[in-house]
Parts: C-alpha cells; sequence; structure tokens
C-alpha cells in the first residue's frame, strides 16, 4: 500500500499523535500560564480522541467483513443479521469521565491562575519568579 | 459481611467530606472533629479487612452486582490492604497533627472548606488502594490529586505558584496513565486488573503493550517524583500548609508508589518484565542516581523543609531500586516494607520541622540552632527518626537497606551495595548538620523550655518510637507477611 493511503485510512490516530504533541509542548514549552493551560487542555482531548477512535468500527468493518458502520449501542431492530454493527459503548463512557476529570483540572487552574495574577499581577512565569525571589 | 468493608471504607469516607461541607454552616470547628472520627473508623474497617485478607486471601467486591470484567470490582488483597492501613494511619496521625497548625496558618473562615478537601484527599487515597479496575485508579488518584493541589494552594502567595505547577505536572502524569490505559484497552479490550493480567499473557511481544506500559511507567514516575522527573516536588512539600506537607510527603506519596508496584507486578507480571532485563537494568541505574543525587540536593540546601523534600526524593530512588531486582523475594519486600517506614521517618521528620516553623519560625537550618534545648522531647524524635533515616539498626532505614543489600546479594549486582553505603553515609552529612544546630550551637545557657502543644508533639514522639518498634518487626515477624505479598504479586512461586 502507498505511504499516503496508509496515513490516510488512520487518519484519526495520526491527528491524536499530532493533537498530543502539540498540547504537551504547549504545557511544558510556553512561559506564560494562560497558555500552559491551553497545551494541557489540547493533550487531555488529544488522549479522548484515542478512546473514540478505539471504539469506532467505522470503515474498517466494511471493507474487510462486509458490515456496515457503527451504529449507536442501543437496542434497534436491525442487527448483526442485516450488516448492522455496533459502536463499542466502554469508551465513550470512559471519555465522559475523561472529560468532566479535564473540566475539574481545568475549573481549578483558571481559579489558582486568577488567585496568583491577584497577588503577582502578571501571569508571565519569568516575571513571578523574580517577585518570589 | 466482611466482604462489603472495602466500598464501606471509601464511600463513608466521601459522605463525610459532604457531611463536613454542610457542617460549615453552623459550626467551623465541628469539620475537625467529624474528620477525626471518621477516619478513626476507617482506619479500624481498614484493620479488619487486612486481617480477614492475611487469613482467606484476597477480597473481590463486585459493585452493583456486575460480574467482571464487565462491571467494575474492588480486589483487595494483601498489599491493597496493607497500603489501606498505611494510608489510613498517617492520614489519622497528620489530623491529629492539623488542629493547632491549620487554627494558625489557614484563615477561619477557609477552615470547613479545608478539612472538606483533607477527607476527600483521604477518600481518593483509599479508593486508590482498593480498587481493582484500572480506569477507577485514574478517577481515585485524580480525586487524591485535585485535592491536594488546592490544600496546597491554600497556604497563599508563594504555594499558589507551587500548587499550579505541581498541576500541569501532575495533569501530564496522570494523563499518560490514561494514555497507557488506553493503550492497553486496545490491545486487550478489558479494564479489570486481573482480566488484563490473564489475557497479556498472550500479547507480550505485543508493540502496543510495550507503548502502554512505558506510558504507566512515566506517568506514575512524574506522579510519584522519581529522579528527574520531580521538579514540581520540593516547592510542593516546602510551601504547603504544614499539616498537608504531612499528610502529601506521607501517604500521597506513597499512594502513588503503590499504584506503580500494582501496575507492574498486578498487571504486567515478572515474566513480562524479565524479556526487558536491559530496560530494566536502567530503571536501576535511575533509581540509583535518584538516590544519589537526591542526598547531594539535600545537602546543598538551608532550608529545612526543602532538605527533607529532596530526601523524600532520594527514598523514592530505594522504592523503584528494590522493585527492579525483579526475581527475589528481598526486593519485593524491601519496596512493599519502605511503603511504611519511609513513611514512619518521613512524617516525623516534617512533624518537628512544621513544628520548629510554628513555635520559632525557624524555616532555615541554621535558625534551629539551639532549639534542642528549648524543645527536647521535639528535637528527641527528630533525631530518631534522623538516625533512622541514616539506617542504624535496628530502626526502620535499616530494614529496608538490610533487604535491598540482601536481594543484590542474591542477584549478584553487588554494586548497589556502594549505593546503599553511600546514601547512608550523604544521609548521615545532611542530618548531621541538623542535629549539630539543634544540640551543639547556640546559646548555651539555661533557657525555659517551650515545647510544642500536645496535639503536635505527642504524634511525633508516638512515630518515633515505632520507627525503632516497626523496624524490630520487620526483622522478626514481618517478614512472613512480606513473603506473601511477593508470592500474590507473583514475585517468588
Amino acid at each position: 500500500m502507498d505511504i499516503v493511503e496508509v496515513f490516510l485510512a488512520r487518519y484519526n490516530y495520526w491527528s491524536f499523535v499530532v493533537l498530543m504533541l502539540i498540547g504537551l509542548y504547549g504545557a511544558i514549552a510556553y512561559g506564560n500560564l494562560v497558555k500552559k493551560i491551553i497545551g494541557l487542555s489540547v493533550f487531555q482531548t488529544a488522549i479522548f480522541l484515542l478512546f473514540i477512535s478505539l471504539a469506532d468500527v467505522g470503515k474498517d468493518i466494511e471493507r474487510t467483513l462486509g458490515l456496515k458502520s457503527g451504529t449507536a449501542p442501543i437496542v434497534w431492530e436491525k442487527g448483526i443479521e442485516e450488516g448492522y454493527i455496533y459502536v463499542n459503548p466502554v469508551p465513550h463512557v470512559l471519555v465522559l469521565t475523561g472529560i468532566v476529570v479535564a473540566a475539574a483540572t481545568l475549573a481549578l487552574a483558571l481559579a489558582l491562575m486568577i488567585r496568583i495574577y491577584r497577588e503577582y499581577g502578571t501571569l508571565e512565569e519569568e516575571e513571578i519568579k523574580e517577585l518570589m525571589e | 459481611m466482611i466482604e462489603h468493608l472495602p466500598i464501606t471504607v471509601v464511600a463513608i469516607s466521601l459522605l463525610s467530606a459532604f457531611t463536613i461541607l454542610l457542617s460549615g454552616i453552623f459550626s467551623r470547628r465541628a469539620g475537625y472533629y467529624i474528620s477525626l472520627g471518621t477516619i478513626s473508623i476507617q482506619l479500624i474497617l481498614s484493620l479488619f479487612i487486612l486481617d480477614y485478607v492475611t487469613k482467606n486471601g484476597a477480597i473481590r467486591y463486585w459493585l452493583g452486582g456486575w460480574r467482571p470484567p464487565w462491571g467494575i470490582e474492588y480486589a483487595t488483597d494483601e498489599l491493597g490492604a496493607y497500603t489501606l492501613f498505611v494510608v489510613l494511619f498517617f492520614s489519622l496521625v497528620a489530623t491529629i497533627y492539623a488542629k493547632k497548625v491549620v487554627e494558625k496558618e489557614i484563615e477561619e473562615y477557609k477552615i470547613p472548606y479545608f478539612y472538606t478537601l483533607w477527607q476527600l484527599l483521604v477518600s481518593g487515597m483509599c479508593g486508590v488502594a482498593v480498587t481493582g479496575d484500572l480506569f477507577n485508579l485514574f478517577v481515585f488518584m485524580e480525586i487524591a490529586s485535585l485535592s491536594g493541589y488546592t490544600l496546597i494552594a491554600m497556604a497563599g502567595k508563594r504555594a499558589l505558584v507551587a500548587s499550579y505547577n505541581y498541576l500541569i505536572l501532575g495533569t501530564v502524569g496522570i494523563s499518560f496513565y490514561l494514555l497507557g490505559t488506553a493503550f492497553l484497552y486496545a490491545a486487550t479490550g478489558t479494564l479489570n486488573m486481573l482480566d488484563a493480567k490473564i489475557l497479556l499473557s498472550l500479547l507480550y511481544e505485543n508493540k502496543v503493550v510495550h507503548a502502554a506500559f512505558v506510558f504507566y511507567f512515566v506517568g506514575l514516575a512524574i506522579k510519584m517524583a522519581l529522579f528527574p522527573l520531580h521538579f514540581w516536588q520540593p516547592d510542593a512539600y516546602e510551601y504547603s500548609p504544614s499539616a498537608v506537607t504531612v499528610l502529601i510527603s506521607t501517604a500521597m506519596a506513597k499512594i502513588n508508589a503503590y499504584a506503580l508496584i500494582r501496575i507492574i507486578f498486578s498487571v504486567f507480571t515478572v515474566e513480562f518484565l524479565e524479556r526487558f532485563a536491559v530496560v530494566w537494568e536502567l530503571v536501576a541505574y535511575v533509581a540509583s542516581a535518584a538516590i544519589i543525587l537526591g542526598s547531594v540536593f539535600a545537602i546543598m540546601q538551608r532550608s529545612l523543609k526543602r532538605m527533607l523534600a529532596y530526601s523524600s526524593i532520594s527514598h523514592v530512588g530505594y522504592i523503584v531500586l528494590a522493585m527492579s531486582f525483579l526475581n527475589t523475594k528481598w526486593g519485593i519486600s524491601a519496596a512493599v516494607a519502605h511503603l511504611l517506614n519511609h513513611s514512619l521517618m518521613k512524617a516525623t521528620l516534617f512533624m518537628v520541622a512544621c513544628g520548629f516553623v510554628y513555635k520559632a519560625n525557624a524555616r532555615r537550618i541554621e535558625d534551629v540552632e539551639g532549639l534542642g534545648r528549648k524543645m527536647p522531647l521535639s528535637a528527641a524524635a527528630f533525631t530518631i527518626a534522623a538516625i533512622s533515616m541514616i539506617g542504624i539498626p535496628p530502626t526502620v532505614g535499616f530494614v529496608t537497606k538490610l533487604y535491598i543489600i540482601l536481594a543484590s546479594l542474591e542477584t549478584g549486582k553487588l554494586g548497589f551495595i556502594a549505593v546503599m553505603i553511600a546514601s547512608s553515609l550523604l544521609s548521615l552529612v545532611y542530618f548531621w548538620r541538623v542535629i549539630e544546630a539543634l544540640y551543639m550551637k547556640g546559646n548555651h545557657e539555661k533557657v525555659e523550655k517551650d515545647e510544642l502543644p500536645a496535639l503536635m508533639l505527642y504524634p511525633a514522639l508516638v512515630l518515633a518510637v515505632l520507627c525503632v518498634l516497626v523496624g524490630v518487626f520487620w526483622l522478626a515477624e514481618g517478614v512472613r507477611f512480606l513473603e506473601d505479598v511477593a508470592r500474590v504479586l507473583g514475585v517468588v512461586k
């Protein structure tokens, strides 16, 4: 198979990798506290994207088994006999919990940032370090 | 009846957190007593669990009656029950200690919120100790971490920045853990630890499983502050409120180490790790570097709390080094025993160090000069714990070092004996400075005795005595328990 084709066939996993690296870089490299948080959020969201990708049975199943791509995991008259298959619901549940945790972390980080701004009058890490001396 | 206790321990703790929040409307002081009562009850329950588990084997509790691998399972084996007991014991001691310091350091209107978060932190840690589900472990760890960040930030100005840095690195660490779980789920399709262990035995060559292992290891290494990934830790320990320092440096630090032991031995098993002997040797070298450099950094510090924080980094190295001797029971025994040993020593040291700040506002090592005469009992507790850190028999510090030396003799990796001796000598250097300042420097005239309040002094004294008694226990009776743990974890057949 052509390399481009391999890349495109797994585009969701590749976008997970790219987003995760962008997020990690943002969280570690920037000196501005707001930018760090943005990076962290991108990083966490990338992981949720990976979980969702794992659940999806999408195009592969169409090609290999001849089944129609995944539907919502609810009781439905069309089953595997008619060529339909369910999406795995477990990763969706995990992501739901993960999003709640990520939202709590984000809220706490923003609250801390407000307090830091009130104490130091800046959100740049270098300036805060100078003021802490 | 006993089978329901693991969930009860977590449930009453969570309920108590909300009760404290509500009680704050009526009384600002009630929170302390509710928290103290709850943690005492939890400790008693954890003793029942420990007793039952050592006699009858693991408790497997299915939440809502859903069978694993579909439902969530609480699997509490010897190691889990032991960790639960250790965590609750140190939470109780830290809570008793907290009353006076919290009244001094935290604004009065914040006290109910303080104890709410305190109780949530304890709930999260208990949850990690009892759960047998990989995703559940993530959720409980986040409950504990988020309350931990907030508690650290309560000290104000400098603590805010320390808490923020801890939040960023802690979240990156826990996200790596989640990523490892995603990869493991992709490879096996299960989140249950026991189920994953069975399914993984067919997949040891799978690249996705290798990636999952690396993410787990790095993520938890950040959380437990293993040497090159420790940057958040010294600030977080130094600037947080005294009571919080005692709690997170003992219970919280140990729960992360427990999670690592749990993942490595209960999910990935020794057979998997043996295939990567080279990597594991590298881990042992990193841990040795952590032991040596943690002590060297500790020697360079002038602040007493920061010195103790760096010595914690050194002791995290001990736990990881002990785990890296895969095939001998002494290695895992040292790691498991050190969960309790290090907590005993570090809790005593931090309690007294925070007591010096409380009484004499002595943050730097030269500030404590002459306090050995002014506060003889606290200084004695500090000295006993310091002797234990150096590793003089029969204290707990000696037991860990003995087990690691036995492990290196058994596996033929004799270089680590030198690491143990070097670390003992380096600990002697940095603790001697403090002991010298306490007893030999300062003015020699008669000084008025001015001890810590009873609620702060007695926990430190009791822990200092336990440093010696528990050391004797590990050398005599405890060996059998450690053998059981090694068998449960599959290290010895």
